[in-house]
């Protein structure tokens, strides 16, 4: 396909405008069991072409599902009639940059043969008990391959396996409805060994916890300390810093959907976002995470950066034309959702770098307080400001220990004083790593995936409530 | 038009041999010939035109279903040549990606799509402050079923509007459908948005946490509908207890004797006809006079759950839901708010507790505060934590006589089909931070 990519653009060679070919393929497979059996497969293919056709900061896009060599070339040429005719309506800071050089990353990950991966599920979903209503399991693996190519000689090609693994189990006891998940587990490269044998030893974890939550009291109301494992961790970093520090919604780009951002382009350099001891950064390296890559859907290289270094804010999220456009240091991580959407800014993995306590360490620190782990409920506002959150289960901590567990824990607060409020960061043997596959923003809608490794938190001083 | 078309998939299916498949299979399509007019500052900030079509293969067996998704090329070998592929339990997909990649595609004639974006791009002025996506195009969907050789086919042309108008940190959001990219329409809509700034003139008032006599507006109450879609009406999900809405299956709880929640397929915003090509009643009551009649259950969950089926689509969610509308008019209701609030709209809705369907969320855009002398002032944007038991129940004084027609505009990997007929709503809200 390079060397056809490379044909059709030749063709152009000496015209007044660039083009760029951008091929996208993604292929999945889900395997969903319910209570021992098999419910459902899922087996797709969507692949298509991003056609742009640019000049002097202007883009137009046709993304068609063919890369039939005759109707690629007559769609340049409609791009090109309509980017003359639309060029004085274009944002005039908008800016468009073909990337020269050649990268290439082709992952050697395998996925697991469907008869080793089955008896698992299936084990892993069998209900066992008699509180216990339904257990699903689902696996999904799916690769994506890029391949772009441009007319100032970029060259840009990869694939990737991504492993999504989801369990749920479902239970009821006296009129008391209670879940109790993995939370939503999805990582980059194929599914280990390892990852297998984990499956049912993480389903015995969450079957003891159903049970106590099942004949649990209610989380107690109260002002009080805030321990938060990885687990709930990474949607706090999701939607108050990942979201917040996205340029294209300081750029105002969002404020018709996804939303705006508090931030704004003075607060760069100089806002303290949280505690000394608190760094946040862009981690493109980090392979095993599902937003792991060498170079961004613009073909620029990635690098590892900053966001918040001593709990001072240094840089925001997005690529160089969200750089250029508001004049700000960013990140290589303009990103499409697939072949049919444009590329925009997205958050990559952004992590919050380990501290040194340990998770025994912020418990006996606290008076008064819960832990609280698994996310199932979040909302903030759409400038990334008051914000609510609840998990499937908590657990009182009174006077430097654990005590009751308690169901629907619930707990609100505001960005930055709640960043600020933290006062103890956990070390590396409280990291997990998690993310979203659905990550969604964008008009139209883009639904991507993202990495977030946390250490667990400690947050003083916090409104925690009961969710019913 | 297309690539795709129904003529095209005639031919693929004949090629395909649906006709001779088992009845347990079954063949849906979705397709879109879309432009995306995204803007910022009332210039054009990104134009995407996309042409996607998909092929949905279900296969029910008795006790599991398996989905294939292909997405077509247009090319009748390569097309035929992927499905046979994805069906094959034995080929991984992910051995497909090469091959498509290397596929021969035949020739095929390009229909210009309408050129008329400059024209339409007239009318943004650029002293306004406008931010948000104009779309067009057609959409289609259709379904056959193994063994028989009728194509069921339902297709339409729209164009969705979709903007905020900002004033420093002021906001009017206007949203709504049309047949095509109206300019006089897009036009007269942007200076009426213009007009309705003024009531939001001024410092925004910051709030005090509480509950408040409050409007909504039928966007804010769309919001609010949209939630019944998740973990909600589904059959699936009482069978699971996963509803928020169990209480109301038990009849422990219910909603305002004026809350009448029903499915209209009169108001044609979707194909009556689901996934699997079974043909909805035209007018099914979901809640009527505030009690639950009928879950949306489809023949898998009638079949798995033992319930009673009533032709719903494969996520059971509402097509084309109506709200039934009040008796009183809108302005009316607005003006008999003392120390209330005029709801434009919500922004991010989620489940706070299951057990009560509470929602959390937050204000957003235009909304406005109206004290006891009937003077209207910004607010300061809130969250909200409340059950809808108590704001379409007890806390419900009456619907809106007017409703407004929302499309589903949504475009997760595709544009949605579908919509809703929804009125105003006199309630309360419970701010908490």
């Amino acid at each position: 396909m390079i060397d056809l990519f490379k044909r059709v653009i030749k063709s152009y060679s000496g015209s007044d405008f660039d083009i760029s070919l951008s091929y996208k393929a993604e292929n999945y497979r889900t395997n969903v069991f319910l209570n021992g059996k098999k419910e459902n497969t899922f087996k797709g293919i969507n692949a298509g072409v991003m056609i742009s056709v640019a000049k002097d900061g202007r883009v137009v896009r046709q993304a068609i599902p063919t890369i039939n060599e005759g109707h690629l070339k007559n769609l340049i040429q409609l791009s090109r009639d309509r980017l003359s005719s639309l060029g004085p309506k274009f944002l005039p800071e908008g800016q468009f940059e073909m990337l020269e050089g050649e990268l290439i990353d082709l992952t050697k990950d395998e996925v697991i043969p469907i008869n080793e991966v089955f008896p698992v599920l299936l084990n892993s979903s069998l209900a066992h008990e008699s509180w216990i209503d339904f257990v699903r399991t689902s696996l999904t693996e799916s690769s994506e391959e890029r391949i772009t190519v441009n007319s100032r000689g970029g060259v840009f090609h990869d694939k990737k396996i991504f492993t999504d693994f989801y369990l749920n189990l479902m239970g009821s006891r006296d009129s008391v409805n209670q879940n109790r998940s993995n939370g939503d587990v999805v990582f980059q490269g194929a599914m280990g060994n390892s990852f297998l044998h984990n499956i049912l030893e993480t389903k015995d974890v969450l079957k003891k916890e159903l049970n106590d939550l099942l004949s649990a009291p209610v989380c107690p109301k109260m002002k009080g300390d805030l321990v938060l494992p990885s687990d709930q961790m990474y949607i706090q970093i999701h939607e108050s810093i990942g979201h917040p520090l996205e340029l294209d919604r300081i750029l105002g780009d969002e404020r018709n959907y996804a939303g705006g951002s508090f931030v704004k382009p003075i607060d760069f350099g100089r806002l303290q976002y949280g505690p000394e001891m608190m760094n946040v950064v862009f981690a493109a390296s980090e392979n095993t995470q599902p937003a792991g890559q060498s170079f961004d859907d613009t073909g620029l290289e990635t690098t590892n950066e900053y966001l918040i270094k001593n709990g001072k804010l240094v840089a925001g999220i997005g690529g160089f034309e969200s750089q250029k456009r508001s004049g700000l240091k960013g990140t290589s991580s303009t990103r499409s959702s697939n072949w049919n959407r444009p590329p925009i800014d997205r958050m990559g993995n952004i992590n919050l770098l380990p501290g040194e306590s340990k998770l025994e360490e912020m418990i006996s620190s606290v008076e008064n307080g819960v832990l609280m782990r698994t996310n199932r409920s979040w909302s903030i506002d759409d400038q990334r400001d008051k914000f609510q959150f609840g998990c499937e289960i908590g657990q009182v901590i009174k006077d430097g220990e654990l005590k009751e567990i308690v169901r629907a824990p619930n707990y609100e607060g505001r960005t930055i004083p709640f960043w600020n409020s933290l006062k103890m960061i956990g070390d590396e043997s409280t990291v997990g790593d998690f993310g979203t596959s659905n990550c969604g923003k964008g008009e139209p809608n883009q639904a991507i995936r993202v990495g977030h490794r946390s250490p667990a938190c400690l947050f003083s001083n916090i409104s925690i409530f009961p969710g019913e | 038009m297309s690539l795709i078309n129904q003529q095209y998939i005639k031919l693929l299916f004949q090629e395909l041999k649906t006709h001779e498949y088992p009845s347990n299979y079954y063949f849906s399509l979705q397709g879109e010939k879309s432009c995306f007019f995204r803007v910022n500052k009332s210039k054009l900030r990104q134009a995407t035109h996309v042409d996607q079509s998909n092929l949905n293969i279900c296969i029910k067996n008795a006790d599991d279903e398996s989905l294939f998704d292909v997405q077509l090329t247009g090319c009748l070998h390569e097309d035929v040549r992927r499905v046979n592929a994805i069906l094959d339990e034995n080929v991984e997909p992910i051995e497909l990606t090469a091959e498509a990649a290397n596929g021969l595609i035949e020739d095929q004639e390009t229909i210009q799509h309408k050129h008329r974006e400059a024209e339409f791009l007239e009318i943004l002025d650029d002293g306004d402050d406008l931010v948000g996506i104009f779309t067009d195009g057609e959409l289609f969907r259709g379904v056959a079923r193994g063994g028989d050789e009728k194509l069921q086919w339902f297709e339409t042309a729209r164009a969705d509007v979709d903007y905020s108008i900002y004033e420093k940190d002021s906001c009017i959001k206007e949203f709504f459908s049309l047949d095509d990219l109206s300019r006089e329409k897009i036009a007269e809509a942007i200076s009426k948005s213009k007009e309705n700034m003024s009531v939001l003139q001024g410092e925004k008032i910051e709030l005090t946490p509480g509950v408040y006599p409050a409007y909504f507006s039928p966007s804010a109450v769309n919001e609010m509908l949209g939630m019944f879609n998740w973990h909600g009406v589904q059959g699936k999900a009482f069978a699971e207890k996963q509803s928020v809405f169990m209480e109301l299956l038990e009849q422990k709880k219910s909603f305002h004797p004026d809350f009448n929640l029903r499915e209209n397929f009169v108001l044609n915003l979707s194909p009556k006809f689901n996934e699997e090509g079974e043909v909805s009643e035209e007018m099914i009551d979901i809640i009527k006079e505030g009690q639950l009649v009928s879950p949306l259950v489809n023949s898998t969950s009638a079949k798995k759950y033992k319930m009673n089926a009533n032709k719903a689509n494969r996520s059971e969610t509402l097509r084309s839901a109506e709200l039934v509308a009040g008796k009183t008019s809108e302005s009316e209701l607005i003006s008999s708010l003392s120390r209330g609030l005029y709801i434009s709209d919500l922004h991010y809705l989620n489940w706070s507790n299951k057990k009560n369907a509470s929602i959390t969320g937050m204000t957003r855009y235009g909304c406005f505060f109206i004290d006891e002398e009937g003077r209207r002032m910004p607010i300061k944007d809130m969250r909200f934590n409340m059950s809808l038991y108590d704001v379409f129940g007890a806390w419900l004084t009456e619907l809106s006589l007017e409703s407004k027609i929302f499309s589903d505009a949504h475009t997760y990997g595709s544009r949605s089909l579908g919509g809703a007929k929804v009125p105003g709503v006199l309630s309360s809200i419970n701010f908490t931070l």
